[in-house]
C-alpha cells in the first residue's frame, strides 16, 4: 500500500512537474505567425486600442477605427454606415524600405529607412520613433525577439527565458477566467541596481488574452505594461487598411536645408511616384 | 532598507580605499541618500540628433540635452534627496528668461514639471505641468534606472556623480570607475589647491578620465574627458566641467514637496488588479 501510494505521488509529481515546466501549445503557434512576418494583432492597452499588420513586407499600424468612433457614432450614424467606404489608411506604413506618416486623408510625409538615423533629419519631427510603433509590442517580445529592421535593440536587455505555467484568474471581456499563464524572465544587472523583467502571458481556451511587463526589484514589483489581446491571426481581414497610393501626396524629410528652414513643405508628388522611384 | 544602507556602508568601508580619500566623505553622503547638491554644468551637450536614437526604455537622468532651449548653453541644476523623495531640477537662463525643467520623485512615482521667470526681476515662479499648475503621476522608468542607474540631474552629471559610487552589483558588466592619483595643484583664483584622479575603460575601447578638484576638503569641480572612437574610426574626445556650488548632507525639505500653488490631479485608481 505504501509503495503504491508513493508511486502514485512521484508518477503525480513527474506530470505535475512535466506540465510546470512546458510552455502553452499555442505559444509555439504565435512563435510561427509572427516569425512569418504575416500577421494580424489587434490589442488593447492603456493608451488605446491599436492595430498592428504585416503583409509580404508591408507594415501598417494605427488605432482602430472602432476605438476612435467610440461612443460619438450616435452623432453621426450615417458616418457608421457608409463611413466604411473611406479610405482607412494606417497612420504609419512601411513599404519598399520607406516609411510614410499620414497627416491626413490624403497626405503623408515619408522617410526613406537609410535616412531615419541621419543627423540632418529635424529630430522634432519624431522619425526616430516610427520603427519601434511597427515593432511588435514589447510584451509579446517572447515570440519574436528580434524584430528586425523595426526594433530598436538594446543590448543591456537579454532575451527573455521560460519559467513556469500556472493558473491564475484574470478579468476577460468583464468576466473572471482561470487562465493558464506562462511566465517568461530576464535579468536585469546595472552597475548599482538588479532587478528581472517578466514577461506574464495568460491563456484562455488555448488563446493568448493578456500579456503583461513586469518588473521585479528589492522585493516590489512594478508593471510596465499590459496588453489586452483582441485578436492574433495570421491572415489581415480585408478592408482593414485600404491605401489609395495614387491620390496620396507625400512630402518629404526634412533636412535642414532651405525649403525646411523656411517651413515651407513641397509635395514630392504621390505615394505611387515615390514607391516607384524606391529608396 | 536602513539595514541595507548600514551593509553596503560596511561593505564599502572595508573593500575601497586603503587610505582615506577625500573623495570618501561625499560617497557617504550619497549611500545616505541624504543631500543637496548644486552645480552648474559648463560643457552642455550638443544638439540631440536622430543619430542618438533614444533607446527603447529612454534614459534616467532628466533629457535637458534634447531640450532645444537649452541647447548649447551652460545649464545649472539642483538635485537633492531626503532618503525617501527626491527633487531635480536643471535649467537656466533662455533669452532673459528662467527656465526650468524639473522632477519630484515621491512615493515611487515622478512629477514632471516646467519652472519658469519672464524676468530676472519676477518674485515668483510659474509652474506648468499638464497645465498651468497642474501636475500628473508618471509611473518610474524601472528600467532606466536599474541599467542606467541613479539620475542626478542631467545625463552627465548623472555619470559623473555615479562615477563616485562603486559597482554594488556584483554581476555588473560594466566597468567601474578606479583611483588612480591624487596630489596638490595650484589655481590662480585659489578655487582648488588638491585634486584625485579616477579612470574607467568602458566597453568598446571607451576610456574615461575624472579629475575631482578640492578646496581643502570640499568638492568644487569636475572635470572629465571621454575618448571614443566614432565608427569610421576616428577618434571622438568630449569634454566635461562641471562646478559644484553645494555639496551638503541636509536636504531642502521645501523642494521635496509639489511648490504652493500647484495641484496633483492624478486619478489614481481605488484598488489596483493584481
Amino acid at each position: 500500500m505504501k509503495k503504491l501510494f508513493l508511486t502514485m505521488a512521484l508518477i503525480f509529481g513527474i506530470l505535475n512537474f512535466g506540465t510546470a515546466n512546458a510552455e502553452q501549445p499555442a505559444a509555439e503557434t504565435y512563435r510561427q505567425i509572427f516569425q512569418s512576418d504575416n500577421f494580424y494583432l489587434e490589442f488593447k492597452d492603456k493608451w488605446g486600442e491599436r492595430i498592428l499588420t504585416a503583409e509580404n513586407g508591408i507594415r501598417m499600424e494605427r488605432m482602430s477605427y472602432k476605438y476612435e468612433r467610440g461612443n460619438m457614432v450616435w452623432l453621426n450614424p450615417l458616418g457608421a454606415i457608409f463611413g466604411g467606404k473611406e479610405n482607412k489608411n494606417p497612420e504609419i506604413m512601411y513599404k519598399d524600405g520607406i516609411y510614410f506618416q499620414f497627416i491626413g486623408k490624403n497626405q503623408a510625409n515619408y522617410c526613406a529607412a537609410k535616412d531615419i538615423n541621419s543627423e540632418s533629419i529635424n529630430p522634432r519631427s519624431g522619425w526616430d520613433k516610427i520603427p519601434q510603433k511597427l515593432a511588435l509590442p514589447d510584451e509579446l517580445a517572447v515570440f519574436l525577439w528580434d524584430d528586425a529592421p523595426f526594433k530598436v535593440k538594446n543590448s543591456k536587455i537579454p532575451a527573455p527565458n521560460f519559467q513556469e505555467s500556472y493558473k491564475k484568474i484574470f478579468k476577460v471581456n468583464g468576466k473572471d477566467i482561470e487562465c493558464e499563464c506562462d511566465l517568461y524572465a530576464c535579468e536585469l544587472n546595472g552597475a548599482k541596481n538588479s532587478g528581472v523583467l517578466y514577461y506574464e502571458l495568460a491563456y484562455a481556451a488555448g488563446e493568448l488574452v493578456r500579456a503583461k511587463r513586469y518588473i521585479s526589484r528589492n522585493g516590489n514589483e512594478y508593471d510596465l505594461n499590459v496588453l489586452e489581446i483582441v485578436k492574433i491571426q495570421s491572415e489581415t481581414p480585408e478592408g482593414t487598411f485600404s491605401v489609395d497610393e495614387k491620390n496620396i501626396q507625400c512630402y518629404a524629410p526634412r533636412m535642414g536645408d532651405m525649403a525646411d528652414l523656411l517651413e515651407q513643405s513641397q509635395s514630392a508628388g504621390t505615394m505611387q511616384e515615390i514607391l516607384n522611384k524606391g529608396e | 532598507m536602513k539595514k541595507f544602507l548600514i551593509l553596503a556602508l560596511l561593505i564599502f568601508a572595508v573593500s575601497f580605499h586603503v587610505e582615506a580619500s577625500r573623495l570618501d566623505s561625499y560617497r557617504e553622503i550619497l549611500l545616505s541618500n541624504s543631500y543637496t547638491i548644486k552645480y552648474t554644468n559648463v560643457t552642455p551637450a550638443p544638439r540631440v540628433t536622430n543619430k542618438d536614437r533614444v533607446e527603447l526604455y529612454g534614459k534616467s537622468g532628466l533629457a535637458a540635452e534634447s531640450n532645444d532651449f537649452l541647447t548649447n548653453k551652460p545649464k545649472d541644476g539642483v538635485i537633492t534627496a531626503d532618503g525617501q523623495n527626491k527633487y531635480e531640477e536643471v535649467g537656466g537662463e533662455v533669452d532673459g528668461k528662467q527656465l526650468y525643467m524639473c522632477r519630484l520623485s515621491k512615493n515611487g512615482e515622478d512629477f514632471f514639471f516646467t519652472k519658469y521667470k519672464n524676468k530676472e526681476s519676477e518674485r515668483k515662479w510659474k509652474y506648468v505641468g499638464t497645465r498651468r499648475n497642474r501636475v500628473v503621476a508618471n509611473d518610474k522608468n524601472y528600467i532606466a534606472e536599474i541599467l542606467e542607474n541613479e539620475s542626478y540631474g542631467d545625463a552627465d552629471m548623472s555619470r559623473l556623480i555615479n562615477a563616485i559610487l562603486p559597482n554594488s552589483n556584483e554581476n555588473s558588466q560594466q566597468a567601474e570607475y578606479k583611483f588612480v592619483a591624487q596630489g596638490e595643484i595650484e589655481d590662480e583664483d585659489d578655487n582648488y589647491n588638491f585634486y584625485e584622479d579616477y579612470r574607467a575603460d568602458l566597453d568598446s575601447g571607451k576610456v574615461e578620465i575624472v579629475r575631482y578638484y578640492f578646496k581643502d576638503n570640499e568638492l568644487k569641480k569636475i572635470a572629465s574627458a571621454s575618448l571614443d572612437k566614432t565608427p569610421s574610426g576616428e577618434d571622438y574626445v568630449r569634454r566635461y566641467i562641471i562646478e559644484i556650488e553645494k555639496f551638503s548632507p541636509v536636504p531642502e525639505e521645501n523642494l521635496l514637496q509639489l511648490p504652493k500653488g500647484v495641484k496633483d490631479e492624478t486619478k489614481r485608481k481605488k484598488s489596483k488588479e493584481a
